[in-house]
């Protein structure tokens, strides 16, 4: 084949290719479209000569072996949630959501300013990996239900698909987690295989056919206020890769995480409308069921972080940050949304 | 992949792997019919193949280190679990006389009809359809009941194995289906529509084979035979409901559990598997000889099915990572314009694929690749009913020898009687009559559109 | 043969593993609603991934024996018209062109990563579940097994193209 090369500024710098494995189907475009925008970026700012194809979940490796794949090098870069690898390392979990953790802007704050990325990092090395954050989902919704709950008890004995940590908090009061892949949640739902699920927010979810399964649809997402997504990369690649281009990438994951986190704030925001005025009901958890979760999450904390001392020193330095994060919230966005949106 | 030469500001590229990826595809047809296991045919040629493209500095060599993620994706697939749980009960009923007894009395009811038994095996399929979409597990579980007692009947060895491998290849269409949820996943069209448009041209393509099933027994007497003639002619009314309802009502309560959600389609199967055990006691044909023998069989057909998955997961990212979706890609670039030209090149392209390639791979490396121009010509609100044209046109590619996993699902349980050769050559009727259906399906796009958009309004 | 009796005893395992794992998802069903009746917790995540581990079980230890039964599907179309001779020079350069490679690959790459995993003990992501770097030895085991077998029947292929040449 033959093309026209553009022979200006980064025409010392070599060509290079890279694959990025992705966790997520075409289908979610906002979430995959992170991945879209880093490849895009990257090309664009260096002129065509570092490319990046990415790839949805399957092509390569599968959705959940996104890490196997970038730390055994068969891809140099990835993008995915961190918290699906918490079965080799529970610190992982910080890296994109814990239950009853921070807001998207506390999330990006953490990371970046209060050296939360690092202290990933220092975990990912492990790995042979880097991260940086490189996306963000918006607060996310709590779930569909088949039918209206009724404070923490209503919960005993419900079927629900709902993965990681909020699944466990969800076991803790009662509820017989399931975890099932994503095509299949409509169909055990709509079916009554489970009583409920939860996925993303409105936008995915109606994608998925949620709203014709369940006709309940509870906030918050408590156990995913602010999840961040995390681009991989591996570290052989990255030491390869010259310093120019290496910023390149850098700028596009934050590029990505800034655009994803307000394509996702539009898209549900028209989203939830539509669902308003449809068939669904959007429901408050009521404040039993976040009071009972929420002292289910404190002592899962603690006892995961009896049992690891990592996620353990983690986790001290991310209630110091949270406790800061939210005397100022509380004085500033909160005290000014609960006047102007709140009446 | 490949390399580049710059001069004078032009590229010149050179890829060997644009030569390696169609020369995989003639390799892998020298290693099936050389009679090699199918699965270590996929399996050696992706090997030969992949060392071949790092050699030739095609591909990195870490890319091999994909595999075991990509087997450790196969084993933790919950819907595979279906797999062994129905062949189980399959084997269980079969073993135990049951199926023989149950299908014979079948036949005796429909016996006035000419091709009953076949009919019957439409019917089993298409419930089986509408309960798990695995493939594997409807074409290996109905193999495993209702191929004997064909052949016992006298059935044709290749209209029997026709009939079995088509029916079994209905769960694509006839919702729940794994190929509507990945088609759902790469068009952007929610699998709740796709499922709700996927149903009567589902039920269309089930009707189709039972016409085609009855007609063709009629047109030619050497297909079906006139009468069963097996051990219960003449037996009385009552006697016959005694054999007939126990495992009937066995195979609805599992299909029943799916459809009404008190059970996965893996629980069902296991539920249904204990229930078999439960019958072949009452009925006297359980011991711990035939528990053994059926244990053997669930898992000697379990290896077989899931060893081709394994080779065919090897020999999908070498395909890839040589390039093989660029290669594709060039077909697909210069799609003659107009929605007539678009639909018939892409519909046969499709067709043509599914002759080398299973359905996953179609699905990835196709469906993105069709989606701008399907989006601006047929427009963004017929994507739903061009999802269902792939999944029906997909279905068939589960049928087209030489590559055709349900024929080597059935090949895997047909009796050595039935040759590969007979079970290639009962397939193309229904490859006929499937091909027919997805003519009326475009023709007529409210086949698909009219249960969602009912859907919508209530 | 020891790699025989070897994959034989492997077969016996899938065989309890597959019975087993039918047991464990009949239960699931029935501790679901009897749970419910109950007001107890009968069926788990654990439950749900030990059908899972012992499907892999059977599938992957299963590789080599069904080897050896001839259970795997094969396109015999024109290997029935070739003479007897010619059939077992097919299989001996499949086994050694196809299989052996095949199989070595993937022992190749999958051991570091289930090495890899067992340093760190890893479990499941998901409440309740089964480690997975138990799940994860199944593959270069279950690809031993089938290359052992491979070997096993390479000398058996190579005594019985010997016997024709001498008789
Ligand atoms: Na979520
Ligand atoms: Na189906």
């Amino acid at each position: 084949s033959i093309r026209r090369v553009d022979g200006t500024a980064t025409a010392e710098l070599p060509r290079v290719r890279w694959r990025m494995a992705t966790s997520w189907p075409h289908a979610l475009d906002t979430i995959y479209g992170g991945a879209v925008t880093i490849a895009d970026q990257v090309s664009a700012m260096s002129g065509g000569r570092f490319t990046i194809e990415p790839y949805a979940a399957g092509e390569i490796v599968p959705g959940l072996q996104v890490l196997d794949a970038v730390q055994n090098g068969a891809v140099e870069c990835g993008h995915t949630a961190s918290y699906y690898y918490v079965g080799k390392n529970p610190a992982l979990a910080f890296g994109t959501a814990v239950p009853f953790g921070l807001t998207p802007q506390q999330q990006n704050t953490w990371l970046y300013e209060a050296g939360g990325n690092d202290a990933l990092n220092r975990i990912y090395a492990d790995f042979g990996v880097r991260s940086f954050p490189a996306g963000n989902t918006g607060p996310q919704m709590g779930g569909w239900f088949k039918r209206q709950l009724d404070g923490p008890d209503s919960l005993k004995g419900l079927k629900m698909r709902i993965p990681g940590l909020g699944g466990k908090v969800m076991a803790d009061l009662g509820v017989n987690v399931q975890v099932l892949p994503g095509g299949e949640i409509y169909l055990a739902l709509e079916r009554g295989a489970i009583d409920a699920a939860e996925f993303t927010g409105p936008y995915d979810d109606s994608k998925l056919g949620l709203p014709k399964a369940a006709r309940f649809y509870y906030y918050p997402g408590w156990w995913e206020p602010g999840p961040t997504l995390t681009a991989l990369v591996n570290q052989r690649a990255w030491a390869k890769l010259p310093e120019a281009y290496q910023q390149m990438f850098e700028s596009a994951c934050q590029s990505a995480n800034l655009l994803m986190l307000s394509r996702y704030d539009r898209l549900n925001a028209k989203a939830l409308e539509t669902l308003r005025q449809g068939t669904t009901q959007v429901e408050f958890y009521g404040d039993g069921i976040m009071n009972a979760a929420r002292s289910a999450t404190d002592d899962l904390m603690a006892d995961i972080a009896r049992g690891d001392a990592g996620f353990n020193g983690l986790w001290s330095e991310w209630k110091q940050f949270r406790q800061l994060a939210r005397g100022w919230n509380q004085v500033t966005e909160l005290s000014y949304a609960r006047f102007s949106d709140g009446n | 992949m490949g390399f580049e030469i710059e001069a004078f500001g032009w590229a010149i590229g050179f890829y060997p792997a644009e030569v390696l990826a169609p020369l995989m595809f003639l390799a892998l047809i020298v290693a099936l019919l050389s009679g090699y296991p199918v699965a270590f045919g996929l399996g050696g040629v992706a090997v030969i193949f992949g060392v071949l493209g790092i050699a030739l500095g095609a591909i990195d060599p870490l890319f091999f280190s994909a595999l075991p993620s990509r087997i450790f994706g196969i084993m933790s697939n919950f819907t595979l679990l279906a797999i062994p749980t129905f062949v189980f009960m399959g084997a269980m009923l079969q073993t135990s006389g049951i199926a023989e007894r149950l299908l014979q009395a079948m036949g005796q009811l429909l016996g006035r009809l000419r091709g009953g038994l076949a009919l019957a095996v439409v019917l089993v399929g298409s419930l089986m359809a509408a309960t798990t979409g695995v493939t594997a597990a409807t074409v290996t579980t109905m193999g495993l009941i209702s191929l004997p007692a064909m052949l016992q009947s006298g059935y044709n060895k290749s209209f029997a194995s026709g009939v079995i491998v088509a029916s079994g290849t209905l769960g694509q269409l006839i919702p729940p289906s794994i190929v509507l949820v990945v088609l759902g996943d790469q068009l952007g069209v929610s699998v709740g529509d796709l499922f709700l448009g996927s149903l009567i041209p589902g039920l269309l393509m089930a009707g189709a084979f039972a016409v085609y099933v009855l007609i063709a027994s009629q047109l030619n007497p050497t297909l079906a035979p006139e009468r069963t003639e097996a051990g219960l002619a003449g037996v009385a009314p009552l006697q016959l409901l005694r054999v007939l309802i126990p495992p009937l009502v066995l195979i609805l309560l599992v299909l029943g559990s799916i459809f009404f959600g008190i059970a996965t389609p893996t629980e069902a199967g296991a539920i249904g598997a204990v229930g078999a055990m439960a019958l072949a006691a009452l009925e006297g044909g359980f011991s711990r000889t035939n528990l053994s023998k059926v244990c053997d069989e669930t898992l000697r057909v379990t290896a077989m099915v899931m060893a081709i998955l394994l080779g065919s997961t090897a020999f999908a990212l070498v395909f890839r990572s040589l390039g093989g979706d660029a290669l594709i890609r060039q077909v697909l670039v210069n799609l003659p314009g107009g929605q007539v030209g678009f639909l018939v090149v892409s519909m046969a392209v499709i067709f043509a694929l599914g002759f080398f390639i299973d359905f996953f791979e179609i699905a990835f490396i196709v469906v993105p690749l069709l989606l701008p121009s399907a989006r601006e010509l047929l427009g963004p609100e017929n994507l739903l009913w061009f999802g269902v044209l792939i999944g029906a046109n997909l279905q068939t590619s589960f049928l087209t020898p030489p590559f055709g996993f349900a024929l080597f699902f059935l090949r895997g349980v047909a009796p050595k009687e039935v040759s590969t050769k007979a079970i290639y050559q009962g397939v193309w009727p229904f490859i006929a009559v499937q091909v027919a259906v997805l003519v009326l399906i475009i023709l007529f796009p409210a086949l698909v559109n009219t249960l969602p958009a009912l859907s919508q309004t209530s | 043969m020891g790699i025989d009796r070897l994959n034989q005893a492997a077969g016996w395992l899938g065989r309890w593993a597959l019975l087993l794992m039918i047991g464990i998802g009949a239960w699931n069903v029935v501790g679901r609603y009897l749970g419910l009746a109950l007001g107890l917790s009968l069926s788990s995540n654990a439950l749900i991934e030990a059908q899972w581990f012992l499907f892999d079980v059977a599938f992957l230890l299963g590789l080599g024996y069904a080897l050896q039964q001839r259970a795997h599907v094969r396109i015999d179309i024109l290997l029935n018209r070739q003479s007897r001779r010619r059939q077992l020079q097919l299989e001996l350069a499949g086994t050694v062109i196809l299989l052996l490679p095949f199989a070595v690959m993937v022992l190749l790459v999958s051991w570091q990563p289930t090495l890899q995993s067992w340093l760190l003990l890893e479990a499941s992501p998901d409440p309740g579940g089964l480690p997975r770097y138990l799940a994860k030895s199944l593959i270069p085991l279950g690809f031993l097994l089938l290359a052992l077998q491979g070997v096993a029947e390479l000398i058996r292929l190579r005594r019985a193209l010997q016997r024709r040449e001498e008789g």
